[in-house]
């Protein structure tokens, strides 16, 4: 890299990523004054917007946070809530909250690894015109999408923003009859379109930057499976650590140029998402998704925030398999009629949880009243958490790229391709501190 | 027609229910959805008939689409009618604005949706219902002129699916 380099780049509306963030690089003489990845998404304020309903909304509430982790935030709300005013919930509602959580996961992961990231990978600015070069990938990504939506609405009752979850249980619970469809379905057209997506990526393997950066990486780790609906906060540089310590972990500051807060724990920044959980949990994989991994060369600890999306497709074996696994023992000992638990007396309490959606670990943290009443809450988003590594990554990736000898527009997309590979739900991000003068 | 012979069909509504009639496609697709579990309307037959409420998802449609099935959308629309009027038409019937490379994981919007499905050939499995908004802001709820015309809607929607193969 030359002394002399200048280079600006201004991406002003990143696409293909939810909400809007704008990529500035500046570089003047060979030095990185500016590589920001910019959240200029207004602040949404639901913590402060559920202070004082009633613990029964909560979960519908935040679900509202996100339109692609809806599941994610209901999972989360409702384990932070159930905490709080200690409620129980039985066997039962545990396995088919994780089938539901698996359901979103896929359709998540899919629409990112076809929708978002595949195009970069591809050469076309978006999926329309590969609809028209390679109409039957579209048409299997849109398959596999579809089971997906299928399996969240006959477990949650939609297939975003589910309406039969609430404290203690569900208000309706499936048939075998509808859980016998979805393990026939799983089993006879996901795994074939899914072996199918790996034998397609693995042609595309080569297309991902080969950029790598030392970081730290965090995600639930739960001691007899894979991370997902519940465990403690792993990190690959600190180790475990209770939920209840999140705070510790996520370290939140503000920066001049985000309206999204940003993290760091043990170094300047940590990321989270399938990395995140790949990283940490890789032993706990389940077989055919061992295998995926072993096929698209990953095996821990991988620091290429590009390969995320290759992480995102072993993630989506790991949770077919997994989905499997808990539908032949729910079918074999049938759904049984139970009602959501509803507490004998409520008192005041605080509950902190986390499970982990398909962008990274998520929080969230409620205290109530002895009326079940919200009187603080703190919700921190897995995008969140990665912006300041997002950064971090920006700034080892332009000199990376200036060695190359890319040119600016290849430079460019690489940058966004780079933000793209976190997935990010920008407008999710952005929350704001909850202050509270001193008289 | 002989009724077992139906083909399979979704009705999918599209929508944000946060934003008063942007949500009248989900509210009507969950009214319907009442009306089949009551037993109160028994559509085709042996017909496989999907209810889905889609939200701002609008890419469920191309992949319904893309499965066979034959698909109703209906969504909010600014057509320049009478606030609640409804228009049913195809995909090809309609210059829409697509964005070329706006795709999210939130909001593959309409009209990206609608070019993914006439770029894979289903176009003509696909009907769009739009309904008039009147008031797009914040809050729950349909203005008082699309509330009044909900059952006129849903009847229409009820003839289309009755007119599907």
């Amino acid at each position: 890299m030359s002394k002399a380099t200048t280079l600006r780049i201004e991406v002003p509306y990143v696409t293909r990523v939810e909400g809007h963030g704008n990529i500035v690089i500046d570089m003047r003489e060979g030095k990185l004054v500016t590589s920001h990845l910019e959240v200029v998404e207004p602040p949404r304020y639901f913590e402060a917007m559920i202070k004082g309903f009633s613990y029964v909304d909560i979960a519908l509430i935040t679900s509202r946070i996100c339109g692609i982790c809806s599941v994610g935030h209901q999972m989360t709300s409702l384990k932070a809530t159930e905490k709080a005013l200690r409620i129980p919930v039985t066997d039962q509602t545990v396995v088919l909250r994780k089938l539901l959580t698996y359901g979103a996961t896929m359709q998540s992961h899919l629409l990112h690894i076809f929708f978002l990231a595949a195009p970069d990978l591809l050469g076309v600015p978006s999926v329309v015109p590969l609809a028209a070069s390679h109409p039957d990938v579209v048409k299997m990504a849109l398959r596999m999408k579809k089971l997906s939506n299928d399996i969240c609405d006959k477990l949650g009752g939609r297939t975003i923003h589910p309406n039969r979850l609430v404290p203690g249980g569900f208000t309706k619970l499936p048939s075998t009859a509808e859980l016998t469809w979805i393990r026939d379905m799983l089993a006879n057209q996901m795994v074939p379109d899914a072996k199918a997506s790996l034998e397609l990526l693995k042609t595309l393997a080569g297309k991902f930057p080969a950029f790598e950066r030392e970081t730290e990486y965090v995600g639930l780790r739960d001691a007899a499976e894979y991370g997902f609906y519940d465990g403690q906060i792993a990190s690959t540089d600190t180790g475990l650590a209770p939920v209840d310590d999140y705070l510790s972990i996520t370290n939140e500051f503000v920066v001049p140029h985000s309206t999204a807060k940003h993290c760091r724990h043990a170094r300047s920044s940590y990321f989270v998402g399938a990395l995140g959980r790949f990283n940490n949990n890789f032993d706990l994989l389940n077989p055919l998704a061992r295998k995926a991994a072993d096929e698209l060369g990953l095996k821990p600890i991988v620091k290429n925030p590009f390969l995320n999306s290759a992480a995102q497709l072993v993630e989506t074996f790991h949770v077919v398999e997994e989905s499997l696994k808990l539908l032949d023992q729910l079918i074999a000992r049938g759904v049984r009629e139970e009602k959501p638990v509803v507490p004998d007396k409520l008192r005041e309490g605080r509950g902190a949880e986390a499970t982990e959606v398909p962008r990274g670990i998520l929080f969230h943290d409620y205290t109530y009243d002895n009326r079940g009443q919200v009187v603080k809450a703190n919700c921190i988003i897995p995008t969140t958490q990665n912006t300041q590594s997002i950064d971090d990554d920006m700034k080892e990736l332009v000199p990376w790229m200036i060695n190359k000898g890319m040119t600016q527009e290849q430079m460019t997309l690489t940058l966004e391709m780079l933000v793209r590979a976190y997935d990010p739900c920008i407008s999710c991000s952005v929350h704001f501190l909850d202050v509270e003068f001193r008289k | 027609m002989n009724a077992t012979q139906a083909q399979p069909a979704s009705i999918i509504g599209i929508g944000n229910v946060e934003k008063k009639d942007d949500g009248v496609g989900v509210l009507l697709v969950e009214a319907l959805r009442e009306e089949l579990e009551a037993g109160t309307w028994a559509p085709g037959g042996t017909r496989d008939l999907a209810l889905v409420s889609a939200g701002t998802d609008s890419l469920l449609a191309a992949a319904h689409a893309a499965s066979g099935r034959w698909v109703i959308l209906v969504d909010a629309a600014r057509m320049g009618l009478a606030a609640g009027e409804c228009r049913m038409f195809s995909p090809g019937d309609a210059a829409l604005a697509a964005r070329d490379s706006g795709l999210s994981p939130h909001d593959a919007d309409l009209a990206e949706a609608l070019s993914l499905i006439t770029t894979l050939g289903c176009g003509d499995r696909v009907r769009i219902l739009g309904i008039q908004s009147e008031d797009m802001g914040d809050g729950r709820g349909l203005s008082r002129r699309l509330q009044a015309r909900l059952a006129e809607m849903q009847t229409r929607i009820k003839e289309e699916v009755g007119q599907l193969p």
